[in-house]
């Protein structure tokens, strides 16, 4: 028995080391969004200052806006990406062929591969205003060039659009592993009982499917504070007129601390967006036990 | 990619800061230490090929070697002020006023040479005299070795002369004759008249205010800027008075100017999310301007004559009509040492060698003799037979020499070489003419007391600010919304603080 925990702890060190290195230690760093960083006095050296830092936030006028963008595109991402993850997944395991299925799931698995900085200059090329791929397409249709770069209400689209072209074919996968994993005696015995396609969808494989995505609807809402900074920063980048829309804490963090290198005033946002994740993946698992003990994560 | 890099930069700050126990011993004047130094900008092919010779030469002077790393241009003021924040063991770092020198300075992250250069480095250290030396004054430390040279001056337009002419253009010196151009080459050539995107961000909103009307008509001292531009300055004949920029009557002149612009479509109308700059696409043919300091403009103008000699060139240096202009700081370039140096002693005895021994400077400036470069038998110098200057592996000038530069050894005076642009040559006669001598360099705003305001402020100018100076924005309602994201961001109490700042300044002078 000993013997075996030692390995298994054996197997888990990698992956404790990895937490404590990353994300541990660097916790000490929090101390700073109450100090005025000085290099030469060191993170311990440096003065209090009380919540002066947090002042910043608050004053930039932006912390609503970002902090519902964030909550927001979460919920939008996770809708959208998600629910036709399952679709996907129903439809490629539903198909006949073994080759055919594996086409479709590279076909809709190799965006995943692409880097987001790649994917920018993609979009600039696709939605720029004098030469873009839709707009020169527009015109040569004789209608009017669209101005994407300029209209913040578009955002609500586009983003969902290249987060779900990206990440649509990787998230079908997971779901495939669930669909899979149910006993082929089910849809025997469905098909004996006369049910139609739809009917063995919704009562065997939708049930089925159920506890993978509130894990993954858990997972996401521990990270809902955190902004896909890769998405939003690489699309949207400098441009500020679509900043109402699309400005997200992540992205809001990394320029204040680009834009004035205050390391307090970046640590003190980042602070605030980790307590307020905290209080929400505890709010949502306690949502979660309360209608379904079996399915909260603790 | 680069919130990786933070992320990583962070656990680094970190565990050095628990682990470290203080500085390690200093080593001894004679024992062999390595130096490592940090420039600005891109590196060139034959870097390390110079740097072999170099260091022969070092370490038959002063026992010692040198290695170099380069920033390249991209996030370069991000990437110093990491690597001067994380306490890495740095000894040398190029510094400049247009670049982060006050800011490091007053963070306590440079080394105040006041004590070691009169013996380390003693004849560049009194070949300073004192009024170039009050201007690397930041709170009464010197934080910077600076170069010892005058540069050109000034941000200049660049524009392609043989389309203004064919449009009945005969130069452009005025927003007028400027918008008329632009708007030809919109109406008639396959190209987006000025195809602003990336670095235009960064100097095309202080550029658009200097060509109107309304613009400063002489000397002014800029009191608070950051990369968006100027905020607050004083004029030379009237200190006491701060002007602000925003409330300035050129700013609503630039508002009106970029919104036209923005309507006619004389720039791209995605111009904040356009990775490719002006200066690419007019090199390439597909933007009928760009704007460029001189030097830059005659290196590409000298580019220009060989790749396409059918283009005739144009540069506007706005400035040039100004009654009087503040001369270019005597201390546009040098080198610091940062805190966390063990060698100081050796960095500096290095800069000595920079300075004042001729050899150094060729080595570092154009490369290796013989293989870079060659004298003409009356001592001017040439690409050696047979080498093409644009791609040879070491770019004259080009890999950030410029913090030790002496003019009495520099082979490339712009005013005195016969081969230089002559728009850019009789502009910088008139910038010289005009200028008049820097008054209060030592003045620095210290912003300890209002950085929070400070922050909240440079949001504002990445965000609403750069919408409205671009033309993306309603003239008015952009304008209000300007004026109402200052006001909660605190810019009354900047604003006092920077007067209180200034006028115990002017008292005490």
């Amino acid at each position: 028995m000993k013997n075996k925990s030692q390995t298994l702890l054996l197997m888990a060190l990698p992956g404790i080391l990895y937490f404590l290195i990353f994300h541990y230690i660097p916790m000490i760093g929090i101390v700073l969004s109450f100090k005025k960083f000085h290099p030469a006095l060191g993170i311990l050296g440096s003065p209090w200052i009380g919540m002066k830092n947090f002042e910043f936030i608050l004053r930039s006028g932006a912390l609503g806006r970002v902090t519902i963008n964030t909550i927001l595109y979460n919920i939008i991402f996770f809708l959208t990406n998600d629910v036709l993850a399952v679709f996907l997944a129903i439809f490629i395991a539903d198909m006949a062929k073994r080759s055919i299925q594996k086409f479709y799931q590279s076909i809709l698995f190799l965006p995943y591969f692409l880097s987001f900085v790649v994917l920018g200059v993609f979009a600039y090329n696709l939605m720029n205003y004098e030469y873009g791929v839709i707009n020169t397409l527009l015109q040569s249709l004789g209608m009017h060039p669209v101005d994407f770069y300029n209209t913040k209400g578009l955002w609500y689209f586009i983003l969902p659009l290249f987060n779900i072209w990206k990440y649509v074919g990787y998230s079908s996968i997971i779901y495939m592993a669930a669909i899979v994993g149910i006993e082929q005696e089910q849809f025997e015995a469905a098909r004996i009982d006369g049910a139609t396609k739809w009917q063995t969808v919704k009562s065997i494989v939708i049930p089925a499917v159920i506890p993978t995505f509130v894990v993954l609807l858990l997972f996401r809402v521990g990270q809902m504070m955190r902004g896909q900074f890769d998405l939003f920063y690489n699309l949207v980048g400098n441009n500020s007129p679509l900043y109402d829309t699309t400005d997200v804490v992540d992205t809001f963090v990394f320029r204040a601390l680009v834009n004035n290198f205050d390391i307090g005033i970046a640590t003190a946002t980042g602070f605030y967006q980790s307590v307020f994740g905290l209080f929400l993946v505890l709010g949502v698992n306690a949502l979660v036990r309360a209608i379904n003990k079996e399915n909260s994560l603790f | 990619m680069k919130r990786g890099a933070a992320l990583l930069f962070m656990a680094v700050l970190v565990i050095t800061s628990v682990f470290a126990n203080g500085r390690a011993e200093e080593a001894s004047e004679n024992e062999f230490v390595e130096l490592k130094m940090y420039l600005v900008g891109d590196t060139v092919p034959d870097y390390d090929m110079m740097l072999d010779e170099l260091n022969v030469l070092m370490e038959e002077d002063i026992n010692a070697s040198l290695d170099v790393n380069f920033t390249t241009w991209v996030d370069w003021q991000t990437k110093l002020r990491l690597i001067l924040s994380s306490g890495e063991k740095v000894d040398l770092v190029h510094m400049a006023p247009w670049g982060i020198y006050s800011e490091q300075a007053q963070a306590g992250s440079l080394m105040d040479i006041r004590n070691l250069a009169p013996t380390y480095a003693p004849e560049t250290w009194n070949s300073y005299n004192p009024d170039i030396l009050k201007q690397t004054e930041i709170n009464g430390g010197v934080y910077m070795m600076p170069f010892r040279y005058t540069e050109p001056i000034g941000q200049g337009i660049v524009y392609r002369k043989d389309l203004a002419k064919k449009y009945g253009i005969n130069e452009v010196n005025s927003t007028e004759s400027l918008m008329a151009l632009l708007k030809a080459v919109h109406d008639n050539e396959a190209m987006v008249p000025f195809n602003a995107g990336e670095f235009d961000l960064t100097v095309w909103i202080g550029m658009a205010g200097m060509i109107q009307n309304s613009r400063p008509q002489s000397a002014f001292k800029v009191l608070l800027e950051n990369t968006e531009g100027v905020i607050a300055y004083v004029n030379y004949d009237q200190p006491e008075t701060i002007l602000y920029d925003y409330e300035s009557a050129y700013y609503k002149e630039t508002m009106d100017f970029m919104r036209t612009m923005y309507n006619e479509e004389l720039i791209p109308r995605n111009v904040l999310s356009n990775t490719i700059g002006s200066r690419e696409a007019f090199l390439a043919g597909k933007s009928a301007m760009t704007t460029l300091n001189p030097l830059n403009a005659n290196e590409e103008f000298q580019k220009i004559q060989n790749s396409n000699p059918e283009w005739e060139l144009g540069y506007w240096l706005p400035m040039t009509t100004m009654a009087s202009h503040e001369k270019a700081p005597a201390i546009n370039n040098g080198m610091s040492i940062p805190t966390a140096s063990e060698n100081p002693e050796r960095a500096l005895m290095l800069l000595e060698k920079l300075h004042q021994d001729q050899r150094y400077h060729d080595l570092t400036t154009y490369g290796v003799q013989g293989v870079h470069w060659e004298l003409t038998s009356d001592g001017e110098i040439t690409a050696p037979q047979g080498l093409d200057l644009s791609d040879s592996g070491f770019q004259w000038d080009r890999p950030c020499p410029w913090g030790w530069r002496e003019e009495k050894f520099y082979r490339l005076n712009v005013l005195k070489s016969p081969s230089v642009w002559g728009e850019v040559k009789a502009s910088q006669e008139t910038m010289y003419d005009i200028g008049v001598e820097r008054k209060w360099t030592d003045f620095t705003f210290d912003k300890s007391n209002v950085s929070t305001e400070i922050s909240a402020l440079n949001t504002v100018r990445t965000g609403v600010f750069s919408a409205l100076s671009w033309g993306l924005m309603d003239v008015e309602e952009g304008y209000q919304e300007l004026i109402d994201d200052y006001d909660n961001a605190g810019i009354e109490t900047v604003k006092q603080e920077l007067e209180d700042q200034w006028s115990a300044y002017l008292a005490g002078n």
